[in-house]
């Protein structure tokens, strides 16, 4: 019998159905501290309790009642939250040494007695826990189990190998995609180099006169990897020579700084973790949106949850730091009802999630990693469709507010590392988890992806490593400069970082580790969360650290800045690398070819189409128009008390395209957040794709009553396979819709992110071969300042006999890639052409709502005039009367440029006059039908319609 | 008392502090945010409150249960001090996760009222209506039906056996969900009190409905007032709550 260890097991008591809990600690001492434990643990009202050591027992019940339960924990070395919590609060009672280890596994109590089977697979993710089905008698006694430990051992285990580079192109190749071989001749996971690649870093080292060692290529291969560099997006095209990113997007906010001039709001675009603007004379606010696919399709979960804590890093690393004051999300599902089950392997062995599984993953995700940060996440979106089920698309952004001078008088937005300053890293512990993120998130994703890939979060370790540097550490002065470590690890954050000075040594060996034997390329690529690094100047080392450890949170010198234009690590004082900074921050250039991809051509004839009644509610109950009410309300959007426009609005409260937050409240500035995306149009026109989706974020933007003068853009481009000509040239053409529609607005692009191949090859339940691509996705977000939050409209309907306007074009006749077109299986229609639509129109309506001309306004996007006109006047509960002489595929179209628009019977006349793009085209009412060009629907059967699945396939 | 110091807890997750400390500076008290950590080195910010409040968040991430590991902190390091100040006539706030740590705590010791997960077994972000109930707490004077949002997973309250009736008996049960419980607490309980209703631990978040932007309803209430020509109150009536504390010392 172990006398190391005490087990602690809480369980409900009779009638309450919450979780219990096994806790494997450290020996109690005794009864006195095995009553201490129980007294911190149990809640006496629901649970009971009892702690098994060897020198006996000490139970608040003889016996429970008879109950399966299953038992679940994480594998070893997967990070154990729970354990650290239980293992602190021990310690801080005096009951087991501080820093001493633990376990700890949930248990999910049958509530009825026991005897029905319990479906272990639906209930924990077997690539990160580990779970079986025991009784709670079986656990009212001392097991004697010790915890689950790594033990690494091998060959390699703590060496630094020398790698021999194959001579041969195909060779190169399968070294790209297995990775380096082991002492077992097993490759250690992809690379994702590319052949130009490897050739020069091939040459690189023959130039050198030596081999390189594994750290060297791991680094090579984390640095280039498209994740890291975006090699597609900076490649020489066809079109676009220099490179999407440097012709389309910084071109365009080049061009766009230059025409604004004194009136420019960039302080910091591309060079940093995210983009920022100003805010107020003293504030500026910054923006990053993060995509996790990869992980996310793996541990939808963890990958999600990843995700959020991630981009809240991304944040935290801006500048000088940060304070995350909002989150947004999307997501790109798979229908809820998909019942396919697909595998990476083609023996069954390596399921994908299931679309359930998937789905509640990240949403639950992002509801964990949010609001156990305090961060409100009133933004995000939902699109379901059948080819986001290989992989799924998961974004994650986080907007920050920082003050644009620190007390000391530096710029917040400058970094300023100098050599000699000392490396720190804080947060959490290396171990293997998050090894080969980078380069596994830049390929596809099939049976060899590395399942180590995959993260898991613990927010609250990075709640207090936030705190302390936002609102402790920043402003006193003692950090120079940092940043996140995110993808890549280590190697990423030292190797962006040590550019400034023109070099680095990192001392491996000083790193502190989950549990031993890990080697040095795995301390120095792995993607452990909840960590950040420092550089902090000598003399202030102690304080920083010791601050730190006075939060429960570990820092640790590892190395230093220097300025001999290398970087440098050594591990047990022998030299593992030396890399030359020029060569590592170069990365070959690919030029790679495009080829116009084959479009269908549009029928001549528009179809037959149900009436307009029939129309509006089949829209308004399809899957991405429908309510998702149980969704926004798991998500804390209240924190931080700055919500000043809701994701839910209105009586009704429908859910809204654009939200609104005031971050400090005894300042007058606001900033509103919104996204767009038309993933199905893409496939057919991805420029219109590109400029429907800038244009409607922005036209979203101002229905709210921002004003573009203040507003940025972000773009995520989500393709599959990119690295073919067709899908390049849609990725030139999306980028291209980008650039005009940013360049026409004055609207500059200030972050981005891509992520190019979300392509899923694997196989079926009967193991047939099969390829799943997501639609090639542009997810483009904006944000804008508000100098006056009192500018601010929502979308509702707000009384009877206000007056209704069009602002914009009439819409045109085209439905094609449209939700009624998707709701109708209409296909191939007629495309609509938005550059053509994007007019002057914003100004004159932002005057409009700088007058407080508008009562309520909403941007005709998803569902187009149809949906706009339902939405708002569902929102406010009320009703409306329009006139319009439209068709019915009108009502419809998802045309750029227009808004749907409601003032005061008394300010019509003001508000057309002002606005000479509107046109009245109706009146809000009392009704129980909207009449719409003499048709009649009845709002109660849209707003049922609205909320038919709300408690359905998103509120599990 | 002119300006009454109110001493806000942070630290290991609870993320409400500011705007916790926002609300007692517009009712008139000093705030000062301290660091759970730097309070069990130095007592004195506490030995010198007038008001101690434990705002919202999520505390060691809830790991072991809402609220236990920082009460048990709290229960170790500054049981005596939190005693101390209520035995003085000090005021007690816990708001969500500082309720289910309150309820934690010596302060509701022997009460028999726990906050246990939801009945829905979801976490809940959305607006309540409130009523106050049982007998006047100092808290809550001169209010009777006010608007907060509530945002937990674990806040339904739950009794052992008798102990809603001795509360009630007691006229603890402080607030009621107007519209019935979200969360299936017990009697649609929202808040309850204790120490002669200085104490008062709640589930719903005053400190994010204080100002009338924050309300849900705001935007249509704005739009008829610029029609009628009013103006709308610079706070809610929320802020009374905070502004009940200061008097009441």
């Amino acid at each position: 019998m172990s006398q190391a260890w005490s087990e602690i097991v809480i369980l409900p008591i009779e009638g309450q159905s919450g979780p219990g809990l096994r806790l494997t600690v450290p020996a109690l001492a005794d009864e006195s501290a095995a009553l201490s434990a129980l007294g911190a643990f149990v809640d006496p009202v629901t649970e009971t309790g009892a702690v098994f050591s060897h020198w006996g027992t000490v139970a608040q019940v003889e016996t429970p009642p008879a109950r399966t339960v299953l038992l679940v924990g994480p594998l070893p070395g997967v990070t154990d939250p729970i354990a650290k919590t239980a293992l602190e609060v021990l310690a801080d009672l005096k009951l087991v040494p501080a820093g001493a280890e633990g376990y700890a596994e949930r248990l999910v109590v049958e509530e009825k007695a026991a005897g029905a089977p319990v479906k272990l697979a639906r209930l924990f993710n077997p690539l990160i826990e580990r779970g079986s089905v025991t009784t709670t008698q079986a656990l009212w006694r001392l097991s004697g189990e010790e915890p689950p430990k790594v033990r690494l051992t091998g060959a390699e285990v703590g060496l630094v190998l020398e790698v021999d580079l194959p001579d041969t192109d195909d060779a190169l190749r399968a070294f790209s995609r297995h990775g380096i071989p082991g002492p077992d001749g097993r490759g250690r996971g992809p690379l994702g180099l590319q052949l130009s690649d490897l050739r020069a870093i091939r040459q690189h080292f023959s130039d050198l006169g030596r081999k390189p060692t594994d750290i060297e290529i791991e680094t090579l291969a984390q640095t280039w990897s498209e994740h890291c560099k975006h090699r597609l997006f900076n490649a020489d095209l066809e079109g676009a020579e220099g490179g999407l990113f440097k012709t389309f997007i910084a071109g365009a906010t080049k061009k766009v700084r230059a025409a604004r001039g004194q009136d420019d709001i960039c302080l910091s675009v591309f060079s940093d973790n995210a983009g920022g603007i100003v805010f107020d004379d003293d504030y500026l606010v910054c923006d990053k949106v993060e995509t996790h696919n990869s992980p996310s399709a793996l541990d939808p979960y963890g990958g999600a949850m990843t995700g959020v804590v991630g981009v809240n890093r991304d944040c935290l690393g801006f500048g000088q730091g940060a304070q995350p004051i909002l989150n947004r999300y999307g997501f790109c599902l798979p229908r809820y009802d998909d019942d396919s089950l697909l595998f990476r392997d083609q023996n069954g062995d390596s399921p994908l999630p299931t679309a359930r599984r998937l789905i509640d993953g990240v949403i639950k995700g992002i509801e964990d990693g949010g609001n156990q940060s305090g961060i409100p996440t009133p933004q995000g979106f939902l699109v379901f469709d059948d080819r986001y089920r290989g992989k799924p698309l998961v974004f994650a952004g986080t907007v920050g507010l920082m003050p644009r001078t620190l007390p000391d008088g530096r710029d917040a937005t400058i970094k300023g590392t100098q050599p000699g300053d000392a490396i720190i890293m804080v947060g959490g512990r290396v171990g293997k988890d998050g090894i080969h993120g980078a380069t596994f998130s830049s390929v596809a994703l099939d049976e060899s992806s590395p399942a180590t890939a995959v993260q898991i979060g613990d927010p609250i370790t990075q709640k207090r490593l936030s705190d302390a540097l936002i609102f402790e550490l920043r402003d006193r002065g003692l950090i120079r400069a940092l940043t996140d470590n995110g993808a890549g690890g280590l190697s990423s954050s030292i190797g962006e970082m040590a550019e400034e000075t023109g070099g680095a040594e990192i001392w491996l060996d000083r790193v502190p580790l989950k549990y031993p034997g890990l080697s040095p390329w795995e301390i120095w690529i792995s993607e452990a969360q909840e960590r950040m690094s420092l550089a902090v100047q000598p003399e202030n080392v102690e304080a920083v650290i010791d601050h730190f450890a006075s939060r429960g949170v570990e820092a640790t010198e590892i190395g230093q800045f220097t300025d001999t234009g290398t970087l440098v690590a050594s591990w047990d004082g022998q030299q593992a690398m030396a890399l030359d900074m020029g060569f590592l921050h170069e990365a070959p250039r690919l030029s790679l070819p495009v080829a116009a991809a084959p479009v269908a051509p549009a029928r001549a004839n528009a179809p037959d189409l149900p009436g307009l009644a029939a129309c509006l509610t089949t829209v308004m109950a399809a899957p991405n128009m429908r309510g998702r009410t149980p969704l926004i309300r798991r998500y804390d959007h209240e924190v931080q008390a700055n919500s000043l426009l809701k994701p839910l609005q209105g009586v009704n409260a429908l859910h809204a395209d654009t939200t609104a937050i005031r971050p400090l409240l005894d300042r007058p500035g606001a900033v509103a957040v919104t996204q767009s995306l038309f993933p199905r149009l893409t496939e057919r026109d991805p420029y219109a794709a590109a400029v429907n989706a800038v244009d409607l974020s922005l036209r979203q933007l101002v229905a709210m009553g921002a004003t573009l003068d203040r507003a940025a853009l972000l773009d995520n481009f989500c393709w599959c396979s990119a690295d073919q000509p067709e899908r390049l040239f849609q990725l030139r053409e999306a980028a291209r819709g980008c650039h005009d529609t940013a360049v026409q607005h004055l609207v500059p692009f200030v972050s981005g992110k891509d992520s190019m191949f979300n392509d899923f090859k694997g196989f079926d339940e009967h193991g047939k071969a099969l390829a799943v691509s997501a639609l090639p996705t542009l997810l483009i977000s904006a944000l804008a300042v508000l100098p006056d939050w009192t500018r601010a409209v929502s979308m509702d309907f707000k009384a009877a006999g206000d007056a209704i306007f069009w602002v914009g074009s009439p819409p045109e006749n085209a439905l094609a890639r449209s939700e009624l077109a998707q709701a109708l299986a209409l296909d191939d229609t007629a495309l609509n052409s938005p550059a053509a639509r994007v007019q002057a129109a914003y100004g004159d309506f932002e005057a409009a709502t700088g007058r407080r001309l508008v009562a309520s306004a909403i941007a005709s996007g998803w569902g187009g005039a149809g949906a706009a006109l339902a939405r708002s006047a569902l929102a406010g509960g009320l009703s409306a009367s329009v006139e319009t002489g439209w068709t019915v595929a009108q009502w419809f179209t998802e045309s750029a440029g227009s808004l749907l628009v409601s003032t005061a019977a008394d300010d019509a006349a003001n508000f057309a006059e002002v606005v000479p793009q509107a046109t009245r085209i109706g009146t809000v009412t009392l009704d129980e039908a909207l009449s719409m060009d003499g048709e009649t629907v009845s709002t109660a059967a849209l707003l049922t319609a609205y909320k038919s699945h709300e408690s359905g396939e998103i509120s599990r | 008392m002119k300006q009454p110091r109110a001493l806000i807890l942070s630290g290991h997750g609870l993320n409400c502090e500011r705007e916790t400390a926002f609300a007692f500076e517009q009712a008139g008290a000093q705030p000062e945010i301290c660091h759970i950590s730097d309070l069990a080195q130095d007592a004195q910010a506490l030995d010198q409150a007038h008001i101690l409040a434990v705002p919202g968040g999520f505390s060691f991430g809830d790991h072991l249960g809402a609220g236990k590991a920082f009460a048990s902190a709290l229960n170790a390091r500054l049981d005596d001090g939190i005693s101390a100040l209520v035995a003085r006539g000090g005021m007690v706030l816990g708001i969500c996760n500082g309720a289910q740590i309150l309820l934690k705590t010596t302060l509701f010791a022997q009460a028999g009222v726990t906050l246990a997960p939801n009945a829905g077994g979801r976490y809940l972000c959305q607006w309540e209506g409130l009523r106050v109930t049982g007998e006047a707490s100092p808290w809550l004077t001169g209010m009777t039906e006010f608007d907060c949002p509530i945002a937990h997973g674990e806040g339904r309250f739950a009794f052992a056996p008798g102990a809603l009736d001795r509360l009630k008996a007691s006229g603890a049960d402080a607030l009621r969900y107007q519209g019935g419980a979200p969360n299936g607490a017990a009697d649609d309980l929202a808040g309850i009190t204790a120490h002669e209703g200085r104490v008062l631990a709640m589930m719903p978040h005053p400190e994010r409905a204080l100002l009338p932007h924050h309300h849900p309803d705001f935007h249509r209430r704005a739009v008829l007032a610029r029609r009628e020509g009013r103006d709308l109150p610079a706070f809610s009536p929320t802020l009374k709550l905070f502004e009940n504390a200061v008097a009441a010392l």
